[in-house]
Formats: C-alpha cells, structure tokens, sequence
C-alpha cells in the first residue's frame, strides 16, 4: 500500500495534488484495488462545479459502479481524456496517468480538512483489519 | 446477522491471494489474479473453482424418482443411468423456487445439485411434498464441489482421471477415482465452455483442487473466483438464480421452456401451462449499449419512447468480448412489434441518463465450433 508523502487523501479514498490554484484529483492505490478491474469512467465536463463531499463522477469496475467525491469545491478545467478509452490506466498508474480531474480551487481551506499521507495510510491499515 | 460460512478450501484460497466476497452466506474468493485474467484462462485454456458453497440433496428408489418428478418441472424419469438434467423447482404459482441439476448415478440413486442460496428453501418443498418418508438427505455440509472448465479442461482431467471419466459425454455423469479420491464427476458446468464438476467429501476438497492446480498450470490452468464465473455466465447467456429467476419469475419468462414438461403433473404445472397459453406478459433478451462501453446494470430501466419496457437483470464487462454486456426483461407487447434479432432500438437509464442500445439475442458468447468437435472427438 502505498500513499505518496506530498498528496492529500480524503475518507473517501479520494487522492489530491494541489498547487497555488488547480488541484488534481483521483483515486488512492487503495480504492482501485479494492474496486479491481476498472471497465469504465463516468466524469464530468470542464466548466462543471464540483462541491466538495458530493459525488462528481463514477467509476466502474467488472463488479461494480461506485461514486467518487470531490475532495473539495471548484471548477472543473480538466478531464483526463485518456479515461473514457483506456479505463484500466487507473489501476495501472492511480497517482499518475490515473488522474481523474482538475479543479480550480475556490476555497484553499477545503484542503485543510484533507488527511496527509501518513493519516491516510493509518485509515486504510484499520480498514484492512 | 449470522457469521459467514467458510468452505473447507477457504485456507487454499487465502494462501493463493484471493479476495473474498459474502455470497449466499459463504466468505467465497471473488477472484486471485483478476477477474479479466481468470474470464479469458476458461475461455483459451482452463479455469478451476471452488463451488463448495453449492447445496448437495440425494434421493434413491422409485420413491425418490416419484418426489423429484413431483418437485421439479423436467422429468427425471426421463433420465438414463449416468446421466443429468437441468430442471426447475416452481412454486404452485409458476414463480421459480430454484433452478438445479439432477444427476441419476445408477438405476437407485440420484444427486441433486442446487444454488447455496437456496438450498433450506429447497429443503423446506421437497419436504413439504414428503422428502422425509422417501429418506431426503441434505448431504451439503460434507459435500465439496470443484469445477473444471475450459477448452483444455478434458486434457487436465486425464492428468488424474482414467480415460473413460475424460470421455464423458457432456450431461453425463460417472463415480470415479481421481488422484486417490471418490467421487463424482460430470461433464456439466455453468461457463459456455466444456468442462467438468467434481463433487468430493468437503475434507478431501483442498488435495484434489491442489492437485489439479499443479497438474493443470502447463495448460494454463487457474484458480477462478465467483467473479469470473459470473461474467462467464452472463456471456453465455445462462440465468443466475435471484437476477434472471426469482419467486417471482416462471421459467417460461426465462427462456427456459424447453426444461418444463407441461404435459407432466408437477407443483407449477398448471400455472405454467396456462401462461404457456396466454403467453407471458416479459421474456428475457440480451441487452448492448450502443457506446460498448456504458455498462447496463441490475435494475436500469430499459425505455422505450419514454416509456418503461422493462429492466436489467444482470450487467457487466464481459472480457472476452472486450464490451459491457446485459440481459433484461421486456414486455412481450414491446418484443411482439419490435424484432430483438434486427437489433430493436431502445435507451436504458444510467443514474438519469438515457443511454442509446439494443436488444439482442442470447447468448453473447458460444464456445468456437473447432474446439466442440475436439471435445466430441476425444
């Protein structure tokens, strides 16, 4: 398991990289193991609003669809494209290539609320007992 | 909430890395590797599962023949020594109460196999209908089950069975010596593909699903969770119980005709023999979105100008055809002006969304021709 030091993870399972104004957003190395083979992504457009807590896309696995939260409130100015063709890149690459969107941040204090790697890591090891 | 039940290969399964999934009250593996790589190891070469969960009832002597004919919409009279039926168990209403397979061992004694969800409801009619003066013996608890299935199913089988078991005609069934141990081996399955059913004493399960696993890796054989035996299922077009068939749905709904002999006198038969007149009011059909990648799920409404026609009953990728794949249930009065084989247009709704698709035929996947007639041959 991992969860790269420098991220912020929500509950949810939610991973986000933040700079001054654009967060990118996706799933931890966690939620796409647990999920297994993912066949199919559902998000959302650029210009749409996200609000932090509410479900923003869906991903579906063999098994299963599941909703995705956002992690934080803002506007969307980028889908990963590569998705909707090519769905297993999150199971392969969830911190990298994964990357579900990216959102201009409105309020910087949403990522306060946000657990740090190490937190993160301790949800999950509980949640695997 | 009762504690999940555990087979007794459940220590086999941690040791190979699977993960487990509540089913029907069984912690059960829903897949090892993967469910992608496990669909397409059955599909080319060969899968093995665990299906000990699965409910096990034997019944001898005519009286036996006379509760299973009275239970159970096929007709096991019908029946020669070494050989099994797929057959259904209806309530007088015609609604599903299981569907099972009946193996008649020899002239006295037959074995029926049923959904581990079902097996105290199935219990429950046979004795209802006097299982325990013809001596019913609910044997599920000591009974293990593996399945062997997959185009090099037949060739791992000989690694540790004697030539006649591995030439078993499909539905047929044998009592055998495999590795050491007895059991009982039919070349029945639930995958679209050839293969086989092995029921072994539960304690002697793990030895003979490890054997087979390392006589069967030069073939490609691997271990296969219910996740992988659900899309297979569900290419082949086969129904599950709870999705496809339920109280609430007769077999004739289902497709599934051709195992009621409404001539016979079995609890349902009138019912159905007057939907057979009727005909019924929804008949399951294969379901593809348009896109090939929007998955139709359990419960989607399929629409038809706004209107609901039916639902989705079971959806999901289906590996080996590289696309989501669904079956549903659509009303009769829909079907009659609207030809499924031309592809009838309808939407299903997707968390509010109408998504564009088209009915189909069933099943979506049929084993190839070349490997039928290898398995006919040998």
């Amino acid at each position: 398991m991992e969860a790269p030091a420098g991220l912020k993870f929500s509950k949810q399972h939610e991973w986000v990289a933040a700079d001054k104004e654009v967060a990118t957003v996706g799933i931890t190395d966690y939620a796409e193991q647990q999920l297994g083979e993912i066949v199919y992504v559902e998000l959302p457009s650029v210009g749409d609003e996200v609000s932090k807590n509410d479900p923003f896309g869906v991903v579906e696995s063999i098994k299963t669809a599941s909703d995705v939260y956002a992690p934080l409130s803002g506007t969307v100015v980028a889908v990963n494209e590569q998705l909707s063709d090519h769905p297993e890149i999150i199971n392969e690459d969830p911190y990298g290539q994964g990357w579900l969107i990216k959102v201009k941040i409105r309020d910087r204090a949403d990522l306060d609320d946000l657990l740090e790697s190490d937190e993160y890591e301790a949800l999950v090891a509980e949640a695997r007992e | 909430m009762e504690p999940l039940k555990r087979t007794s290969l459940y220590d086999t399964h941690r040791r190979l890395g699977a993960r487990f999934t509540a089913f029907a009250g069984f912690e059960m593996p829903v897949s090892y590797g993967g469910i992608v790589e496990e669909h397409l190891a059955v599909r080319r070469a060969a899968g093995l599962f665990d299906l000990s969960h699965m409910g096990e009832f034997e019944l001898s002597g005519p009286p036996g023949l006379a509760l299973l004919e009275r239970a159970l919409s096929n007709s096991a009279a019908h029946l020669a020594p070494g050989r099994a039926q797929y057959t259904l168990m209806c309530a007088e209403d015609g609604g599903t109460i299981d569907d099972l397979i009946v193996y008649r061992l020899d002239l006295e004694r037959y074995l029926v196999c049923v959904n581990a969800a079902n097996i105290k409801a199935d219990r429950e009619e046979f004795l209802s209908l006097g299982g325990d003066r013809v001596g019913l013996s609910d044997r599920s608890a000591e009974t293990g089950l593996l399945a062997l299935q997959g185009p090099a199913a037949e060739r791992i089988l000989a690694e540790l069975a004697p030539p006649e078991v591995c030439r078993l005609a499909r539905f047929a069934v044998a009592e055998a010596e495999l590795a050491g141990l007895s059991c009982v081996i039919a070349r029945t399955g639930y995958t679209g593909e050839d293969g086989f059913e092995i029921f072994v004493p539960a304690e002697q399960a793990a030895s003979l699903f490890e054997a087979l696993l390392e006589r069967g890796a030069r073939f490609g054989l691997k271990p296969c969770g219910l996740g992988a035996r659900d899309t297979l299922r569900l290419e082949a077009g086969l129904p599950l119980y709870g999705h496809e068939l339920d109280r609430a749905i007769s077999p004739l709904e289902a497709g599934l005709g051709a195992f009621v002999k409404l001539e016979r006198d079995f609890v349902g038969a009138s019912a159905l023999r007057r939907q057979a007149q009727q005909g019924t009011a929804r008949r399951l059909v294969g379901l593809l979105t348009d896109d090939a990648r929007t998955p139709a799920r359990q419960g989607y409404p399929v629409m038809s100008d706004g209107r609901r026609v039916g639902a989705v009953t079971s959806g999901s990728y289906a590996p080996a055809l590289r696309r989501p794949v669904a079956m549903a249930y659509v009303e009769t009065a829909f079907l009659a002006g609207n030809d499924i084989a031309a592809s009838a247009p309808v939407t299903v709704e997707v968390r509010g969304r109408l998504v564009a698709s088209r009915l189909a035929c069933l099943p979506f996947y049929r084993r190839p021709a070349k490997k039928q007639a290898e398995a006919a041959d040998a």
